[in-house]
Formats: C-alpha cells, sequence, structure tokens
C-alpha cells in the first residue's frame, strides 16, 4: 500500500476500502497537521479541523477530479476549515472557558515540555505570518522532504515560483525566530 | 537563494497523539466507506440484470402494441379507417399496412420498421 501512488488509493478509497483511505491519511497527515496548526495556532483546534477534513474529503471523494490532485484537493479543505475555526475563535475570544484553556496550556497537553511549547508556539505564530501557498510551499518542502519539482505539478505553478515562495517563506521565518532555532 | 532546510519538527505531532488522531479519524470515516462497498455490490448486480430486463422490455412492448392494435381492429364501435382519418392521425405506412390488414405488427415488421427510422 506504501507504494501505490495517490490516485490509485483514492480509487480504491472510492470503491469502499478503508484500508486505501486510511493509507491516505496516513500519508498526508503530517502536513495537514501543519497547515491546520499555522492557521489555527493551537493544536487542539488542529487536530479536531485535520479530523474533520479527511472525513469530509472520505465523504466527497466522488467530486476529485483527477484522483491524483488528492493532496492539494485535501489541502484546500483543511485550509478552509481551519479558517473557519480561526474566525470562530476570534468570536469567542472573550469567552471565559477559551481563556482559561489558553491559559493554562498544561490541560492541553500536560505531556508536553514547556521549551518545546515555547518553540512550537513561536514557530505557529511565525507560520501564521506566511501566505497560504507559501506555507504549504514551506511544509510540503521542508517537513515532508519533497522536491521541487514535485510541488510544482502539485499546486500547477512553475518550478521558479516554488523556489521563489519557499525563499520568502524562509526568509520571513528566520525574520521572525532568528535562525538558531531553525537550521535542520 | 538560501537553500537551508529549516527544522520544524517542534510542530509535528507526536506518535501516539498521531495515532489517536489516526483512530478517530477512521472511527468517522468508515462507515461511509463501507456504505460505498455496499453501494458498488448493488450496482454491479443492477449492471448483471440491465441487459436481460432491457430485452424483456422490447418484448413487452412489441407485444403490447400488437395487442393493442388488434383489439382496435376487431372493435365492432370503432368506424372504417380512411385515407383521411389515417393522415389525420399522422400514421406511418407500416400501421397504415398494419390496420389494413387487420393485423399487429410482427417481430420481423418492428424490426424492418425501426431500422426504416419510423
Amino acid at each position: 500500500m506504501a507504494d501505490d501512488t495517490d490516485a490509485e488509493l483514492v480509487v480504491r478509497a472510492r470503491e469502499g476500502d478503508v484500508g486505501a483511505f486510511e493509507a491516505l491519511v496516513r500519508r498526508h497527515l503530517r502536513v495537514s497537521y501543519g497547515a491546520a496548526l499555522a492557521v489555527t495556532g493551537d493544536a487542539q483546534d488542529a487536530e479536531d479541523v485535520v479530523q474533520e477534513a479527511f472525513f469530509r474529503a472520505s465523504r466527497r471523494l466522488d467530486d476529485l477530479d483527477p484522483p491524483a490532485k488528492f493532496l492539494p484537493w485535501l489541502l484546500a479543505i483543511v485550509r478552509n476549515h481551519a479558517h473557519d475555526v480561526r474566525r470562530r475563535r476570534r468570536v469567542r475570544a472573550t469567552d471565559e472557558l477559551h481563556d482559561d484553556m489558553r491559559a493554562d496550556g498544561a490541560a492541553v497537553d500536560p505531556g508536553r515540555s514547556a521549551e518545546r511549547d515555547e518553540l512550537r508556539r513561536r514557530l505557529v505564530d511565525a507560520m501564521a505570518t506566511l501566505s497560504d501557498v507559501q506555507r504549504e510551499v514551506l511544509l510540503l518542502h521542508d517537513v515532508e522532504g519533497w522536491k521541487h519539482r514535485e510541488i510544482a505539478a502539485l499546486i500547477g505553478v512553475a518550478e521558479g515560483t516554488v523556489r521563489a515562495h519557499l525563499f520568502h517563506a524562509r526568509r520571513a521565518m528566520r525574520a521572525s525566530l532568528g535562525t538558531e532555532l531553525l537550521e535542520g | 537563494m538560501h537553500e537551508e532546510r529549516l527544522d520544524l519538527s517542534s510542530i509535528e505531532l507526536e506518535p501516539e497523539r498521531r495515532e489517536l488522531l489516526v483512530a478517530a479519524i477512521m472511527a468517522r470515516a468508515a462507515s461511509g466507506l463501507r456504505a460505498r462497498r455496499s453501494a458498488r455490490g448493488v450496482l454491479v448486480l443492477v449492471g448483471m440484470w440491465r441487459r436481460p430486463v432491457i430485452a424483456a422490455s422490447a418484448l413487452i412492448t412489441a407485444a403490447s402494441v400488437a395487442a393493442l392494435l388488434l383489439g382496435s381492429g376487431t372493435a365492432e364501435a370503432v368506424p372504417v379507417a380512411t385515407a383521411d382519418l389515417y393522415d389525420a392521425l399522422q400514421l406511418e405506412q407500416p400501421v397504415r399496412e398494419w390496420l389494413s390488414e387487420g393485423r399487429g405488427p410482427t417481430m420481423v415488421d418492428l424490426v424492418s420498421a425501426v431500422e426504416d427510422g419510423f
């Protein structure tokens, strides 16, 4: 299943193959989560967004054309839902419960070190300043390890455009965070 | 351009959270996916029966037309058909012939009529 293309997995998932859909989930969970987290800025919200996005995708597989475009299609669902969640959260920003959750990070994720939490918060804040396409190119390249030409084919732009998006995204991230936090 | 990859590992899900999230997604999606498999089974079944059903429908249609035409030919109350009446009803030539001969169409008549663009 790991060697199957997205298109092959989508075709099988459309026929009701649960394992094929799970393979798609596992393959694209990381980048979806990163994209959701960068928009919502909250780990729990990002998990909820990703869960809802994959669920919606499973219901709308017949709308996807061509099947090879599963990832950009999924990321569009993630992005739209994440923006909705962020808007709703802004509306309820004065909600007392929400304020308590934000103030008490340990209640959301008790096992995580404070240092990691702080780094994540700063990364998420920095990624929130990027455009959607810059953020997704950055995640695909630096988290998922995709090549420029693969990203270009996926999102339907020239390879040079992908390089430019990546360059500007990294520059913005370094400007926000400093190089010492970011070099892999 | 700066080609150094950024270290974004701290925004990734921890393995146990990742597995929980996969499980939660699949718990929600599985029933819909299984329903797709069932629906597909029904469609395959319908596909297997489609041709016999179409053939049977064609036979029933032909038999119904024949019965109607024969019935109208023998009914006492029906006035004698004339060329003017046929014209008024805009009947095609094969139908005029069947009516004037007082019979319904045979299968050969029907096939011929269809091939002639009736």
